[in-house]
Order: C-alpha cells, then structure tokens, then sequence
C-alpha cells in the first residue's frame, strides 16, 4: 500500500485511541500508511499518529521470519514455560479479550504498563469507596476544579480545552469555574481562562501531598488541624480551600497517580475519597436537616487521569471475565489477584516468571528485560525481542473500542489505512490455535 | 433432525397445558407439532420428569460499568469464590457479583437461557454490550434508562413536545441497542446533582422543575405511542425509606392506568407504623396491583447473606452509605445521563430491618393473586444473587418449610407480618408463570419464548420431580437451549460453553429529525459527536461475537 496512493484520503471526525479523552473531532490525512493530523492534534498524540509505519515484518532471534513461524515459535515459548507473564496490555477491548484467553490456556499472569498508578486509585475503591464524575459533568458543573499534584495538561494537553473550557455549559450550572493546583513546579498558564484569569496555586512539594491531603480532609471535616504550616503551606490558605470545597456547589478533584510520589498515592487518594465521601453524605440545606458539619448541600466528586495506552480498558476487560482488577493470576486455573506479588518489575526480580509476552500495539514501549520474550509491538518499534511480532494500532489499522479516562465511556476507533498489519487479538487467536485445546476436565463448580 | 422428548408433564402456561404428560418435538432448534408418519431421529425418555420452557430473568444486574464496579469492590469475597477454568468454560470469580462467563454458566445451570439487564445508562451502553458478548450461552437484552438525563428533562422544561420526546425515546432505544426503557428515581438522580438530597413524587426537580409525576406518564405515553412491548419499567421515588408505600400506591394511581412495571416492588413498600417506625406496606400496595391489571411488578426479593447493592440510583444509594456491610461505598455522576450507586449489604437474619424486609418480599408474592403481574426475581444482586432462586421457590410452594424459616427470625419482625397466615402455595404451573411465561409476555417475547409450543425456540428445562423444591430447582436434569444440550445434570455441555447467544432489541420507527436536536446536546454539551455516541450493529455482530434479534412494536410511526 505505501507506493500505490498519491491521494490523500481525509478522514473526519476521528476518534483518538490514545489520549484517555475521548476526542472524536481530529481530522486525518491518509497518504498510504502515512497519516498527517490536519485538525484536534496535540503534542502528545500527533507524533503517535504520524510516526511511519516502519517494519512489519516479525522476527526471531533478530532475523525475519514469516507471521506462522513467529506465531509458532511464541506457542512453542509459551507452551514451555511454567509462569509466563502476559504484560503491557496496550491494546483495546478484543486484544484484551484474547490476551486472557492465553493466560488461561498457559496458566500466566496478567499486568498492565500502567497498572501502579491505575491500581492506587482502584485499591482506594476497593478498601473505602469513592465518588466519581465523569468528564461530561465536569464540563458543565463544576464550579470548583482542585489539581492535586497534576496540570493535567502534561497527560492530556487537551484537557483544559475540552474539559475545563468549554464554549457552553449546560443552562442552570452556572458561568464561574475556579481552579486551583496544588503541587510542585505546576505551571498555572496551562489551566487559564478565557477571560485571562489564572488558577490560584498553592505551591505544595511533591513528597508532602500525602500530608497537604489528610490535612485538606481534616479541615473539610472540621477536625482540629495543629501547626501553622502543615505540608509546608500557610494553614490559612487550607483552611480558605477547604472552606472553599465545603462551600462549592459542585467540587471536583483532580488526581493522576502516576504523577504522586509511588510510594504515596494510595494514601493521598484515600485522603481524597474519604473527604468526597462526607461531603456527599452531608445533608439537604434545609433548616431542620442542616447539622451544620459540612457544606451546604453542595457535591463534591473526583475525576483520576490516566494516560495513553488503554490501562482503563484492560482493567475493565479484567473485571468483567474474571471478577477481579488486574495484576491477577490463572496459574493455578482460577483467578488469583495480588496487586503488589503480580506487579511486572516484581516478578522479574524474584524470578518467579520465567517468560514475557508483552503487548503494545499503541507506542514504542519497550519490554523489560531479563526472561525469553515475546513482543506484539507497534509496526516500528525498535527493541528486539527473541520473537518480534509488529501489530496493528487499533484506531489506525482496525477498528476496535478503547476506554475513557473516566471508566464509563467506551469508544470506538476506526482504521485509517490499510497497513495489512494484524491485530493483536488476531495474533493471539493464532497463537491459541498453535498451543491446541486443552483437554477438558471434569466440571468442578 | 427431529427430536422426540418422550413422556414429561409439561407446565407451559402459556399454552394452558398444566402438567400433563405430554410428547414434545423438536426440528432445527424449534419446538413443532407431532409428525404424523415421520420418525424421530432420536428419542429422549422424560418420563416422570417436569418439563418447562428456559428460565427468564426480567431483572438481573448482568452487566455495565456499575456491576464491574461492584465486582472489584467485592475482590475479599471472590477471593474465596472462584472457578476453575475446565478446558471448556472459562475461569472467573464471585458468586452475588459473577464474571461474565460465570454468569452465564450459573444461569444455565438453574435452567435459565435469557436474562436481561435493567439499567444501562446509555453513556455506557458500549460496555454494557461488550461484557453481555462475554456471557456465555444466555440470550440476553438489556434496557436503557432515561428520566435524570439531562436531554429529556431540559425537553420538558422547554416543552418540545411529546412527539419530540417520543422520538428521543426511539432514538435511545435503537442507538443504546435496547429492548425497553427504564427510569430509575425518576428526576431524582438529576436533582441530586443540584444538590437536592430526596425528591417526592410530586417534588420539582430543583432545575428543571419537573415532578417525578409528570416525568413517569410521559415517558409511559410515549412508549405506547411507539408500541414498544414492555412497558415503562420502574424503580421508583424513596427507595429504601420507611413510608415509601405512600409513594408507591401515589404512583399507581398517578399513572391513571396507563402501563406501569413497577420493578423491585419489595424496596418500595415500607410502612412507618411500629415503635421502629418500619412496617409493612405489602397489603396495601398488593390490593392496588390486584385491581389495576395496568400494573406489573416484580419482587426484588431480600434473601440472608452477603451481597452488594449496585443501582442507577445514586441520590439513594449514597443517603443508604452509612448502613454498607463491610463500610465501602462507591458513587457515579455519569456524563449528563445519570448516575450509579454502589454498597455492599449484608442481610442478618436476625436485624428487624433485614428480616421484615425478607417478610415482605414473600407477603407481596403471596397477596398478589394473578401470576402474570408478578414475576420472581431477587434484583440480583441488590437483594440476593439470583443463585438464591431455588431456595425462593421452595419457600413459595412450601409453606411449612416457610413458617419454619420465619420463626427463627426476631419476634418484633414477626409481629410486624402477617407472612405466617398467609396459606397459599405456589404451583408449578404458577411457578412457570412468574419465572418464563409471564416475563416472555411482558417483555414482548412471547412468540417465540417462554412457552413450548410449535413455533416456539426449543428452550426447555426438564426437572425430576423431588418433594424438596429447593434441590429440583437447584440441579435441573436437563437444559436445551434452540434444541441443542447444553447442561445435563449440573454440568455445562463443553460443546455448548462457548454459544454467544442473541442481544433482544426493539427499534420503534420514528422522524429522525430529532438527531439534529440531539446531536446539538451531545455536541455542546457533553463534548462528542453523535457518531461516537451510536452503538452501530456492527459492534454486537462483529465477527459473528453476536447477534441482534429485534422485536416487533406496534406503534403507528
């Protein structure tokens, strides 16, 4: 296909399979396989859609080798080991489908790229709860956007356009919005409004989140808070946001965990929840009901920011085939979940597997190193692997459904040119086919 | 290839056959009639067992965004609730919140072959979808839900008219991929996104300053001017709250007999009477489904144990948080659309609350005389898994084996019901009618389901006939669904685990004028084009993952 065409074949109203945010209104050029975003592009998108195809053909042992010789040979490495590794995960809803197939098949694991920061937010759920918004109420309620330890715009650059400024809002939710970033080394300009105002920010260091959190709940919650400058900040400026938050008609708090210190954002978050939580509990304001021990009737909803690369959508894919969220095991045949023992950089230290299969159909991502592995990578990607198999990006060469930052809405993306490239569910199915049926044992449930 | 199912007694109410021995045939996955001179090609003896079509759940939390939510918020328990993959069926976990696979195999163990989900917001319809493809052997179906959405409600304020919101019902019904629609505290999950934190039935909505009321009948007129087969399907205002029969019986009569499903009927019929302040409310509210034959209902029968509340009904839901069992709860605003509410619950046997709630569930299936306005379902999961079903059926058809499950319950909560002199047992007949005949018809199904007649799909569970209810029901001998085996004897046919069965949709005609008006909404204001938005049939029937059976409505558009 890269010689044949000269024209260029526009295509509107495209969907991104990358940036988590749902944008459908880019505009793209095909030239062959070449792609040129005309419209809704962004620093972080454009390239991955204009980067070149580069080689598809897989590869063993650095050498070429035909698609059934690759698919072969990863059956063969699968088949022999005794705890693979399905990770990366970079794919959309049918990849992830066959993904877990496999590790039923051969008994593995399976792990996220992203799955640190995307499991501190759902361990939170998983332990206290949460209260969410979607992107869609934060465009046309909030009055009162708090970033905490993000502006966003570094994991999504169109964030602010598409979220926060909006041409319109829903009648009746009101015209005013205020940010405020709380963090370290945020730039403010990102987060401006259309009339020139700046968000208010609270210059927090990144290590003392966690603490400028608990504090922040405290006060919510009209809890006694000792010292004058807790988390290094004026404790009159959270007393002033907290009060801020009790007072706002529709609060929302933004967090991208993979922006917290690791070793701090389960913990920062809970804070978070546990506040949004009582303040939802408070009740109507009305003058029997008021108890006077939170805001005025006001909600208050948070909103977690993942990246590029369909961690929401694995997960979701997870949850639903075997109960569970993902880091989760079917060595033993049933699903075990263990979302610090199955982490990816854990179960190369420890040797415990002894093969990676590793999925990144959106990215050059490379794998970690250390067993024999297999790579479903990007057409392009450069890291060798002892089997290398270039797969299609949904969204560019196949359709497929990707999922949304906000976990509710999924998405569907279209192909844009004809790469001849496989999907990773195809590959998958090939390699399943290659391993054979299992036997079928007796029905134990 | 024909079948002969030799010598079962059959209860197929639909067709007024109530047990008696019967032979049934079956060619090309269809039930026909007797060949005269035509030989079957095979002979399966049923005698002495019972013989019904497949099991129909009309209400069954199967799939969507809020259940996965549900299901990762219960992982201490599915820790311990896991199944193994066998070669044939898929692993998964989680007995009041199962995977996908699990669920369809458990369904088609206790001889159910359709389920359908009754609360997919249509933000989320894509993943409610896409999870309904991963659950094995069920037909399935699911309906949308409309009445805190944003869209609807500015309509009504601005008063476009009720062909226009008659279109946007039909719009949603054939974009979301649905078969019905539902409202879930109707404007209420929108007036607590203003901040509102309980609405009344004839409350104003804070913004756009509709009742409940007036949101109900209009959704209910505009699906009988499309023809759509089920009618509107309700959970209603105060769910949960002592007094809510009050609301219930206001509703009933509100709707001035236009047709109403009033869903999980058992949550919405409180009293306030008592030094608790919590009574029974199911006398009252069963003599008003008695006499309005306009009124469907289905139980959302409350059974002991651990589960998980999982509901569109986030103002209710978060007003409930303090009492979840263990202290987690999630909560949902969802894109302009409405929301979800999730907790965990444990029902004691021996909390006042719980037990009386459990009483009233089972008053309402006794009163409530015709078993065609009544169907058997637990709300699965908000109630009890629906693996709790054999157990409810016993204590239908068993009232010694009921009156001995009542008396180890607290003395307040028995004084507080009259369960124990209410003598009636169900049938098997009536038994039939409440869990496949009678969903089949409301649904709109019932050409081609919930009986067994020629014509029909060769759906059918084959009992044996034990004295304890509970065991027959809990391990059917037999399952076929379109004629082919898929469980016998508590296992799952390895042949018949992978089937991907059908997606049951409705698609009213309707002036497609309307998009431009909803396209302007989900431009403006929720950011995306409508293109995006619109679950094409390509989605379910991709790569032949699935398949869409779309029913007939009667409208005149």
């Amino acid at each position: 296909m890269t010689e044949q065409s000269d024209a260029a074949i526009r295509h509107e109203g495209v969907v991104s399979p990358f940036n988590a945010l749902g944008s459908d209104d880019l505009v793209v050029e095909a030239r062959g396989t070449r792609l040129a975003v005309v419209a809704g592009g962004d620093p972080l998108t454009t390239p991955l859609f204009e980067a070149e195809l580069g080689p598809t053909s897989p590869r063993i042992g650095g050498k070429e080798a035909s698609l059934a010789e690759a698919v072969h040979a990863a059956a063969e490495l699968l088949g022999k080991a005794r705890f693979p590794l399905i990770g990366g995960l970079e794919t959309d809803t049918n990849g992830m489908r066959a993904a877990l197939k496999v590790a039923e098949r051969v008994g593995g694991v399976v792990d996220h790229a992203a799955s640190g920061p995307l499991l501190a937010t759902i361990r939170v759920m998983q332990t206290g709860g949460n209260v969410m918004a979607t992107l869609a109420e934060v465009r046309n309620r909030a009055d009162l956007v708090l970033f905490v330890g993000t502006d966003a715009a570094s994991l999504m650059p169109r964030f602010f356009k598409q979220v926060i400024w909006p041409e319109q809002r829903l009648p009746g939710t009101g015209t005013t919005r205020r940010l405020v970033f709380l963090g370290d080394g945020l730039d403010p300009k990102v987060g401006v409004a259309p009339d020139g105002t700046l968000p208010t920010h609270l210059p927090c260091a990144t290590d003392r989140l966690v603490e400028a959190a608990a504090v922040l709940r405290a006060l919510v919650e009209r809890r006694a808070v000792r010292g004058e400058t807790p988390a290094g900040l004026p404790l009159s400026d959270l007393e002033k946001l907290a009060a801020d938050i009790r007072e706002a008609r529709y609060a929302i708090i933004v967090w991208a965990a993979s922006q917290l210190p690791a070793e701090d954002a389960e913990l920062t978050i809970s804070s978070l929840c546990e506040m949004l939580k009582t303040l939802n509990q408070a009740p109507s304001p009305s003058p029997e009901s008021s108890d006077g021990q939170a805001g005025p009737g006001g909600r208050a909803l948070g909103l977690a920011l993942t990246g590029p690369g369909n961690s929401i959508g694995a997960n979701q894919v997870t949850a639903w085939s075997w109960g569970v969220p993902i880091r989760t095991s079917v060595a033993t045949g049933a699903p075990v979940y263990d979302p610090d023992g199955y982490a990816t950089e854990a179960l190369l230290a420890s040797g415990r597997a002894d093969a990676l299969l590793w999925i990144a159909s959106f990215m050059d991502r490379p794998p970690p190193k250390g067993v024999p592995t297999i790579v479903l990578g990007r057409a392009g990607a450069t890291a060798e692997a002892d089997i290398v198999i270039p797969v299609g990006t949904p969204g560019l060469d196949h359709a497929g459904t990707v999922f949304r930052t906000d976990t509710v809405v999924a998405l569907p993306v279209g192909q844009l040119r004809e790469s001849g490239l496989p999907s990773v569910e195809q590959v998958l199915n090939d390699i399943l086919t290659a391993l054979g049926k299992k036997p079928v044992a007796e029905d134990k449930a | 290839m024909l079948t002969k199912l030799a010598g079962g007694r059959v209860f197929d109410p639909i067709n007024d056959v109530d047990g008696e021995v019967k032979d049934l045939f079956i060619e090309d996955g269809r039930f026909v009639e007797a060949h005269a001179g035509k030989t079957p090609d095979e002979v399966r003896d049923l005698s002495g067992k019972v013989l019904m079509a497949g099991g129909i759940d009309m209400h069954s939390h199967i799939g969507g965004g809020k259940f996965n939510i549900a299901r990762m918020l219960m992982a201490d328990e599915h820790r311990n609730q896991v199944f193994h993959e066998n070669g044939a069926c898929r692993c998964g976990s989680g007995e009041a919140t199962p995977s996908t696979f699990q669920t369809g195999y458990a369904y088609a163990k206790l001889g159910y072959t359709m389920a359908f989900e009754p609360a997919m917001l249509p933000a989320n319809a894509r993943q409610a979808h896409l999870e309904m493809g991963d659950i094995p052997i069920l037909d399935k179906g699911a309906y949308a839900l409309l009445g805190s959405d944003d869209l609807l409600l500015s309509m009504m304020r601005e008063e476009k008219g009720k062909d226009a919101i008659r279109d946007y019902v039909a719009w949603t019904l054939e974009t979301s991929q649905a078969l019905a629609i539902k409202v879930v505290n109707p404007g209420g999950i929108s007036a607590f996104k203003w901040g509102a934190r309980r609405l009344n039935l004839d409350e104003k909505n804070p913004y756009y300053e509709q009742t409940p009321r007036k949101i109900l009948t209009t959704l209910a007129d505009a699906l009988t001017e499309l023809g759509v087969p089920h009618p509107v399907h309700v959970h209603g205002c105060n769910l949960g709250v002592p007094g809510n029969d009050e609301t219930t019986l206001k509703t009933i009569e509100g709707m001035e007999g236009r047709r109403i499903h009033l869903t999980h009927l058992q949550f919405h019929s409180y009293g306030k009477e008592g030094k608790r302040g919590f009574s029974s409310g199911a006398a009252a509210i069963a003599e008003a489904v008695n006499k309005n034959k306009n009124v469907s209902i289905d139980v959302g029968q409350v059974m002991f144990g651990q589960t998980v509340t999982a509901s569109g009904d986030t103002m209710s839901q978060v007003r409930t948080s303090r009492f979840a069992d263990p202290k987690k709860w999630v909560a949902m605003d969802i894109e302009c659309d409405a929301g979800c509410g999730v907790l965990p619950f444990r029902y004691k046997e021996k909390n006042f609350v719980h037990a009386l709630q459990w009483a009233i569930g089972l008053e309402l299936f006794l009163m409530i005389e015709d078993p065609w306005q009544i169907f058997l379902t637990t709300d699965h999961p908000n109630g009890a898994p629906f693996t709790t079903y054999p157990h409810l059926i016993r204590l239908l058809m068993d009232r010694d084996f009921r009156n001995d499950r009542l008396r180890a319950l607290p003395k307040a909560t028995r004084e507080m019901s009259n369960l124990e002199s209410l003598t009636r047992e169900y049938t098997l007949a009536e038994i039939a009618t409440i869990t496949r005949a009678g969903p089949a018809r409301i649904l709109g199904l019932d050409k081609e389901h919930g009986h067994l007649g020629a014509g029909a799909r060769a759906d059918l569970t084959a009992y044996r006939d034990d004295p304890d209810r509970e065991a027959m029901f809990n391990e059917p001998e037999l399952v076929l669904k379109a004629g082919r085996r898929v469980v016998e004897k508590g296992v799952i046919d390895p042949e018949a685990a992978g089937i991907v069965g059908a997606t049951h949709v409705v698609r009213p005609g309707y002036d497609r004028l309307i998009e431009r008006h909803i396209g302007r909404f989900v431009e403006d204001f929720r950011g995306m084009r409508l293109g995006t938005v619109k679950l094409s049939d390509a989605e379910i029937e991709a790569d032949g993952k699935g398949s869409l059976v779309c029913h007939a409505c009667g409208g005149v558009h």
